[in-house]
């Protein structure tokens, strides 16, 4: 035990001796950090400048102020007229513009009462698409509470007819006569946790981290190779040379990892830390065996080198970091980070991770018993 | 004999070179790695791609008439149906391997007595239930739209229980559920015309580079920005007793590091040319619909040109962290991070305009930024000449620091 600790003690040293680890290992936190300050000021997945005609016109105002003021991943920009709401469309810092006409109570009274009209225009430079269907039903719910007023009084007026006839303050009254405090529609993720509040440009965040230590755990795969070929570890018996790189690999990747954990809970994107803790131990033995493995497979540094980037640019598009390829699910199995980020919310994936694990040292030892025989021979 | 500049650039040229038919694979599946990251993002962002409909499963009590009607009218009716294909099951851990499974996005879990809490004006909430784990721009859209849906229901629902209550108090004869019914039926109407509600005018598309080209520039330069990566196992072999020795006879730390930073740009130019040229030689229409845009042979070459410019600022950027971080590992989590932390904010990763309108004026002024604005002025067909001398400033300034640290380094050793 006493030697692992030396061991463990060397090992570090020889990259805590680098001023550059260290201030490697603290931009980390910096960096993130400082995405988080990006994530709270104003932008938006997509930008819609908004135009009243007649501000005071209560609806419009009404409308202008939900989408305004409710937290949103869309960005909204205040126009003075309607040209400049058009022009900010035309010169592309805005991806629509919705203009709201001078008459929109009016309006929607008259819908409320079962005539057709128009709410709004909306100006845009693209047809079609997801993003747009979903940013219209925003425009929608934005006039819906008066429209939903309004076709309620014309129902009572204009159908149910109630006498003596109902005042406004009585019909109001009766409309408002349910104290409601609970949401219709609870969100929730697979581990019955609340929705996360997180800024959609924080949420690569913990993904870059993954990726981050396994980056570790690759360049101490390609030091590792440079260490044998200066025979380096030459000393060390061959049974605990087997071990060895494993060791090797799990320093840097420990000391990568506590960082993510610690930036990952002090910039709010962490839960529990006991589960950030485990969740990132684990990660960290699937990193080192990935890594042993693709050193195994590789054989020196040139060709490890080479593969580096291209596995660095797969996991970026393969891992749920910024989107999910469900339909590359096959190859998106391969890598660690993919189990790591579903395993934050889904407890399964701890189970498939602590497999995954056992399969990539499993086969690492194999691959390189495989290579032992071929050189022998 | 005092070293001659032309023999050490020959000899580190020659050991770059070494590594061209490796380098050259993997610059290919670099390439191919790339593809796949600009064409999953574009198919997520497209606008005018053939609508790629959400999958949300439902369970619920569907033998009730009004979970019915308004299923029926979700999967038939309402203009939602062209962004959502709704999926019934019968059990909620039929919909939860679904979703973990990634076929569904989502998942609603209607309770069995909703619509009867609903009459008694309680409220039994609908469970949304989103995917795990990194949650995606897709998903926070569609869970900000699903509350302004559970917004919608509620106004709904204070109209309908008040007229109930209005009926019970002001017109005992009539049923009160009934008056409710009728009224649903109304708000049902509104809520399936909400398309008419809308005039939309199309506008000609902005000057400037569209989302497609965007992205694929950005993609590009976080391609060269990694590949500083593929050179590790090169620079993991330096020998500092070299660079002394050198200097001891006379070749000082701005020669050598000409020489080694010139033999590296070779390598990566010469890289992208033996790409870039069979490419270019046969083609006429480069088919690149897949990414959103057909890139003819006019606007390939233009944008090939574009990337030495590119590249020669990107591999003056990774030869100075080399130079900054001695040791493997430090080097390659360096070129990591600077390549993830510069490529985010410049719009290689998510499109610019998702950031704060200070910080896409700002990337424009980072090196990344300066690439990404140059090469997409050569789809354009536009000068950007403040581009371009931003890329020769980072390029000579990216140089110049590794002199200064060479320098630095050989005072320190005694050299």
């Amino acid at each position: 035990m006493k030697r692992v600790f030396i061991w463990f003690a060397l090992l570090n040293k020889r990259l805590f001796r680098r001023v550059s680890f260290w201030l490697i290992l603290a931009a980390v936190p910096l960096l993130v950090l400082s995405l988080r300050l990006l994530s709270e000021q104003e932008s938006g997945v997509t930008t819609v400048a908004l135009y009243a005609e007649d501000a005071e016109d209560p609806a419009a105002g009404a409308a202008l102020d939900r989408l305004t003021t409710q937290k949103s991943v869309m960005r909204y920009i205040l126009c003075d007229s309607e040209r400049a709401a058009k022009s900010l469309v035309a010169s592309g810092r805005a991806d629509m513009a919705w203009v709201f006409p001078a008459d929109l109570s009016a309006r929607i009274d008259q819908r409320g009462g079962g005539e057709s009209a128009r709410l709004a225009r909306i100006y845009t430079c693209e047809g079609g698409g997801i993003l747009q269907s979903l940013t219209r039903e925003k425009l929608f719910a934005a006039v819906y509470p008066e429209l939903a007023y309004s076709v309620y009084t014309h129902y009572v007026r204009d159908t149910l007819r109630p006498r003596p006839a109902l005042s406004d303050a009585e019909l109001e009254d009766y409309y408002h006569s349910i104290e409601r405090r609970d949401r219709l529609i609870e969100l929730k993720h697979l581990d019955s946790s609340g929705g996360e509040d997180t800024g959609y440009l924080l949420m690569p965040a913990r993904g870059l981290l993954a990726l981050l230590v396994m980056m570790a755990a690759l360049a101490s795969a390609l030091y590792y190779l440079h260490d044998e070929a200066l025979d380096s570890f030459v000393w060390v018996s061959r049974r605990r040379r087997r071990l060895l790189p494993y060791l090797c690999h799990l320093i840097p990747v420990l000391d990568t990892a506590a960082v993510a954990v610690v930036t990952l809970l002090i910039s709010g994107l962490g839960g529990a830390w006991y589960r950030e803790l485990a969740l990132m131990a684990l990660y960290a033995l699937a990193c080192v065996g990935f890594a042993e493995l693709m050193r195994r497979l590789a054989g020196d540094t040139a060709r490890l080198g080479v593969a580096i980037p291209i596995l660095t640019l797969a996991m970026l598009a393969l891992a749920p970091i910024f989107f999910d390829l469900r339909k590359w699910r096959a190859l998106q199995l391969l890598f660690p980070p993919f189990y790591y980020l579903n395993g934050v919310h889904n407890p399964m994936y701890f189970g498939f991770l602590a497999a995954y694990t056992l399969a990539v040292f499993a086969l690492s030892c194999a691959v390189g018993r495989v290579r032992e025989h071929i050189a022998r021979q | 004999m005092k070293p001659r500049f032309w023999s050490y650039f020959a000899l580190q040229l020659r050991r770059m070179l070494r590594q061209l038919p490796a380098t050259l694979l993997v610059t290919v599946l670099l390439l191919m790695s790339a593809g796949l990251l600009a064409n999953a993002m574009l198919e997520k962002n497209r606008a005018d791609a053939p609508v790629q409909p959400l999958k949300l499963g439902m369970i619920g009590d569907f033998d009730n008439e009004y979970l019915r009607f308004g299923l029926f009218a979700i999967q038939h009716l309402d203009p939602s149906r062209y962004s959502a294909d709704i999926l019934v099951f019968d059990t909620e851990d039929e919909a939860r391997s679904e979703l973990l499974l990634g076929r569904i996005n989502a998942y609603f879990r209607i309770p069995d007595t909703f619509v009867e809490s609903i009459q008694r004006g309680e409220i039994e909430p609908i469970r949304y239930v989103a995917t795990s784990g990194s949650v995606s721009l897709g998903s926070a859209l569609t869970d900000e739209i699903v509350a302004a849906v559970g917004e919608l229901l509620s106004a709904t629902q204070d109209a309908v229980y008040g007229t109930q209550h209005l009926v019970e108090d002001r017109l005992p004869k009539m049923k009160s559920w009934q008056a409710g019914d009728a009224l649903g039926q109304l708000y049902i109407e509104q809520v399936l015309d909400r398309a008419a509600m809308f005039e939309t005018e199309i506008l000609d598309a902005p000057a400037g580079m569209d989302l497609a080209q965007s992205m694929l520039c950005g993609v590009l330069v976080l391609f060269l920005m990694l590949w500083g990566i593929t050179a590790g196992g090169v620079f993991a072999r330096r020998e500092p007793e070299l660079a002394q020795l050198l200097h001891a006879r006379g070749m000082g730390a701005a020669r050598q590091t000409a020489a080694e930073l010139g033999a590296y740009l070779a390598l990566l130019l010469l890289t992208l040319v033996l790409i870039a040229v069979p490419l270019l030689i046969g083609i006429r229409k480069l088919d690149l619909e897949a990414l959103g845009l057909s890139l003819r042979s006019a606007a390939f070459t233009r944008l090939s040109l574009r990337m030495m410019g590119a590249a020669l600022m990107a591999g003056a950027l990774q030869f100075l962290l080399y130079e900054l971080s001695q040791g493997v590992i430090q080097s390659v989590l360096l070129q990591f991070l600077t390549a993830m932390a510069l490529g985010y904010v410049s719009g290689c990763l998510y499109p610019i305009r998702f950031f704060p309108e200070w910080m896409q004026q700002a990337a424009q002024w980072l090196p990344t930024g300066c690439a990404v604005t140059f090469l997409g002025a050569g789809l354009t067909r536009r000068a950007a000449p403040a581009a371009a001398l931003g890329l020769a400033l980072y390029t000579a300034l990216f140089a110049a620091a590794a002199i200064w640290l060479r320098r630095r380094r050989l005072a320190q050793s005694g050299g």
